[in-house]
């Protein structure tokens, strides 16, 4: 029997959306009073959540497509809808500093692959889950972040936060937060344990992600 | 009841001993932190052993058993399982409300306690949560952090994974705290309390299957990562009180350099 709470398939889910025309959509409010502002800007950024989820559930319960073809499409949405420099940059953390710009443009390249490996391997676990947004706020200067609930069989509903930064026209997401635990973050404390134990340098982690 | 305080009073010496020491043990490399609060790993090495013996015991034993308990319950007897488990958890969680001075907690905890039970088959059905009243998890390690005690060392401790000296510490006072162990032992029934014990256990381990699955599988450093996710999980259930909110790590605008 398929089960249950999936951590990756939300990343998945919300990547696999086809941005098609949508975000850049970004209507020009009259900065009447900056609260009608931030509400519209809060609007858009659930539209965006909503919209990345929906596509992405669609995605995967389409069975008519190869894991070729999926992955494919995965690639692209998660290029076009997730700040993946911003994410990579921020998984390096300190790191990022004392990288050459050889290595940091190998890192970013081997993050995008690895990224795209890692959640691909989920896309037939995918069962049916639904994800319901049910809030935002604002969340530093910029970014909005988006509150939704992963309903599903059998398990206890899981809190999903996402961390939407408009960057131009675009709204980008920056960060997932599962029940708390922020992704982006898991990663850099995995990534800097990597590089210490490997004597500090960040060599050490590039040769993981080559192999 | 005594006894019990005796008992709490020197568990509560230990650890407050525990985290002085961890304090002078600590450097950069060993400390994670998102925002004001700090967790130090002290004791990384015993700890990524018993990380690796942990692992050991649940792939040779606890996986196979927690998959075999998916695959063979159905979701909505599993569901009923979490809900009866989650009920008669009540007291812990009324009393940790009531120490971390949450009235609205304790109110919304026995709420849905009488609701549950009486029309919800026992506590088998969470008639309370489609009325609006959701259930929240309270420990006495989440009381601890109200109250401003720190995490202390990060510990992996046999058999149960991830905790911390705090974390720990309210994981003994718990027990205490629930009035079905003292009846139990009282009737010497002790078996039917660790039997609860044991299934508490497997149904959390057995809703944990892919969540530890993709994340072992997403990082390379899967004690680190590990360590970062049970931190941050922590800290969003300490500070998820009334509000719903936490505090997510600051992801710098790295275009404005």
């Amino acid at each position: 029997m398929k089960h249950n709470i999936r951590l990756s398939l939300v990343l998945l889910s919300g990547a696999a959306a086809f941005a098609g025309g949508f975000a850049g959509d970004v209507q020009n409010v009259s900065l009447t009073s900056v609260a009608v502002a931030e509400d519209a800007k809060h609007a858009e950024a659930e539209g965006f959540i909503q919209n990345l989820t929906d596509r992405g559930v669609a995605f995967l319960s389409d069975d008519s497509l190869s894991v070729e073809q999926q992955k494919k499409e995965f690639k692209t949405i998660l290029n076009r809808d997730f700040d993946l420099k911003t994410i990579g940059r921020f998984a390096l953390g300190r790191y990022w500093k004392s990288a050459s710009a050889e290595q940091r443009d190998e890192y970013l390249e081997l993050f995008n692959v690895m990224v795209i490996d890692v959640y691909s391997k989920r896309f037939e676990d995918y069962n049916g889950q639904d994800i319901k947004i049910v809030g935002s706020r604002a969340e530093g200067k910029k970014d909005v972040l988006v509150s939704s609930i992963l309903k599903q069989d059998g398990g206890p509903d899981v809190r999903l936060d996402w961390r939407v930064r408009q960057k131009g026209s675009q709204f980008k997401v920056v960060d997932v937060i599962v029940e708390g635990v922020s992704m982006s973050l898991t990663q850099r404390s995995d990534f800097a344990s990597v590089i210490q134990r490997g004597g500090g340098n960040v060599e050490a982690l590039l040769q993981h992600l080559r192999s | 009841m005594k006894k019990a305080f005796y008992k709490f009073t020197i568990l509560a010496a230990l650890a407050v001993g525990t985290m002085g020491v961890s304090a002078c043990a600590t450097n950069e490399t060993q400390t994670i932190s998102v925002g004001d609060v700090t967790m130090y790993d002290p004791y990384e090495d015993y700890n990524r052993t018993m990380f690796k013996f942990n692992n050991a015991v649940d792939d040779a034993v606890i996986h196979p058993i927690a998959k075999g308990y998916n695959t063979v319950l159905p979701s909505p007897v599993r569901t009923g399982v979490t809900n009866v488990l989650r009920n008669l958890r009540s007291p812990v969680d009324f009393s940790n409300q009531v120490l971390q001075g949450d009235a609205q907690g304790a109110h919304d905890v026995a709420v849905r306690a009488v609701v549950n039970t009486m029309v919800g088959g026992a506590g088998l059905f969470d008639v309370a949560a489609y009325e609006g009243i959701p259930y929240e998890f309270e420990d006495f390690g989440q009381t601890l952090a109200v109250w401003g005690v720190p995490h202390g060392p990060y510990l992996v401790v046999p058999i149960i994974g991830p905790s911390s000296a705090r974390d720990y510490f309210g994981f003994f006072v718990d027990s205490y705290l629930d009035p079905l162990r003292w009846y139990l032992f009282n009737i010497d029934e002790e078996g039917i309390y660790y039997g609860k014990v044991g299934l508490q256990y497997l149904n959390l381990r057995a809703s944990l299957v892919d969540v530890l699955e993709d994340l072992e599988n997403s990082s390379i450093d899967y004690y680190a990562a590990t360590r970062s996710a049970y931190y941050q999980q922590r800290e969003a259930l300490v500070n998820d009180q009334d509000s719903g909110e936490f505090a997510v790590p600051d992801i710098p605008d790295y275009d404005d350099e």
